[in-house]
């Protein structure tokens, strides 16, 4: 079965098709935010490593975001909260605290930023859209297309995410502070209260090391051969594959 | 120790992947949260939001599936945003209608203008109409890859298809009249 003609290919020039045109030429969101962002994940590649420092950098980072004075400081303290304490690069600490002082920070003149970050050969061809939208021609996203709001009206997106990642950092706390069985029954409430969590994997994890702490091997060797089974691979099956003990 | 060199690389692996997805994804993640009707205030905040998703549950992203994952996570956010805002503007203001003075005529509207007519005509959509719009005719997805994303069948995707063109031409003239254009 053949797709559908796109309504821009068949439409004639006029009202119609200009609209639709008008999205692919809309704004791209300021370069700067692009690239504290990238920074800031990659550092999520390090999970469960968490040292002194990492904790420090986590703190500098919750007064960067409670300091900023918005409604979006809220996603961006939990955004800093889940990346950093999960992770311990200094560099995405910075990148973090970047975020969380100018929150919707211009971007910088294209002749400054460089476009794209430091990433891998370009992987799979663009689909088609892309290829189109993606032209050298046009290197600079442009803001104005955006119309601008007023911060005060800003929506928390998702609390449910906030939520999330602040309830695995009680029971990572819990955890880290020697208390395994409190982080257990803190791991429970999370199952309980987010059955489809997104951060579901992670809190298994967590979950298995909690009860290997607490002295209970054996259930953590089965759920930590349980959840190799759901995810063989990626750092997080790295660290329940330490739980599996011998066979 | 090898186990800790191995866990490095891992991490270090992990790391470019991050890095070339918001690399990859960034600017279309983005835009398609504003289309699916995310305030402009917030869309920086859910953008970030669908890549910390994604940067947590790299080990289930299957390496070539990247952006169904931050595409299928877009969706989830923005249908989140746009309740949170539809709660919020219900006890502030009155809901702005499509019926608004629209600008002039359509030789006079710039890109920018263009583009707050066209986020007029996707709000007074349904969702689910909206959302098939949006893949099918702004991103330019597939039939198949917009039921996958929205895990519909593809009659599915056709007969919300259907309707949102209709929505769209209909509020599309509306508008054309208002301001008085004729092309």
């Amino acid at each position: 079965m053949s797709d559908p003609e796109r309504l821009r290919d068949l439409l004639h020039p006029g009202f119609e098709r200009s609209l639709l045109e008008a999205a692919e030429q809309a704004s791209a969101p300021p370069v700067a935010r692009r690239q504290a962002l990238s920074g800031a994940l990659a550092a999520v590649g390090s999970f469960g490593a968490a040292t002194g420092a990492a904790q420090a950098a986590a703190q500098g980072a919750h007064v960067a975001a409670a300091g900023s004075g918005t409604i979006a400081a809220g996603v961006i303290k939990a955004f800093a909260i889940g990346v950093v304490s999960g992770a311990l690069v200094a560099g995405g600490a910075v990148g973090v605290e970047q975020l969380a002082e100018h929150p919707v920070a211009p971007a910088p003149s294209a002749a400054t930023a460089p476009q794209r970050l430091a990433a891998p050969p370009a992987p799979a061809p663009p689909p088609r859209a892309r290829a189109a939208a993606l032209s050298p021609a046009t290197p600079a996203p442009r803001r104005a297309a955006v119309p601008a709001a007023p911060s005060t009206s800003a929506v928390v997106p998702s609390t449910r995410l906030a939520q999330e990642v602040a309830a695995l950092d009680r029971a990572r706390g819990a955890l880290s502070g020697g208390d395994a069985p409190r982080a257990i029954a803190l791991l429970d409430d999370y199952a309980a209260r987010f059955p489809r969590g997104a951060l579901a994997p992670e809190a298994s994890v967590l979950h298995i090391e909690a009860l290997a702490r607490a002295g209970d091997r054996a259930r953590a060797a089965t759920l930590a051969r349980s959840f190799l089974v759901r995810h063989p691979g990626g750092p997080l099956a790295e660290r329940a594959r330490r739980y599996v003990g011998p066979p | 120790m090898a186990a800790v060199a191995d866990r490095e690389r891992t991490g270090a692996d992990a790391g470019a992947r991050v890095r070339a997805a918001v690399a990859e994804h960034f600017d279309y993640v983005w835009r398609l949260l504003a289309r699916l009707g995310v305030p402009s205030s917030s869309v920086d905040d859910a953008a970030q939001e669908v890549f910390v998703v994604f940067a947590r549950r790299l080990e289930d992203v299957r390496p070539g599936s990247e952006r169904s994952f931050l595409y299928g996570s877009a969706l989830r956010i923005a249908s989140d945003a746009r309740r949170a805002h539809a709660r919020r503007e219900q006890r502030t203001a009155p809901e702005r209608d499509v019926g608004d003075p629209a600008p002039g005529p359509d030789e006079l509207l710039d890109a920018r203008e263009r583009l707050a007519l066209l986020d007029r005509i996707l709000d007074a959509m349904g969702e689910r109409e909206r959302e098939v719009f949006v893949l099918f005719e702004l991103e330019e997805l597939s039939t198949d890859e917009t039921a996958a994303l929205l895990g519909v069948p593809r009659g599915t995707v056709a007969s919300r298809l259907r309707r949102a063109r209709s929505e769209f031409f209909s509020r599309a003239k509306r508008l054309r009249a208002q301001a008085g254009g004729r092309s």
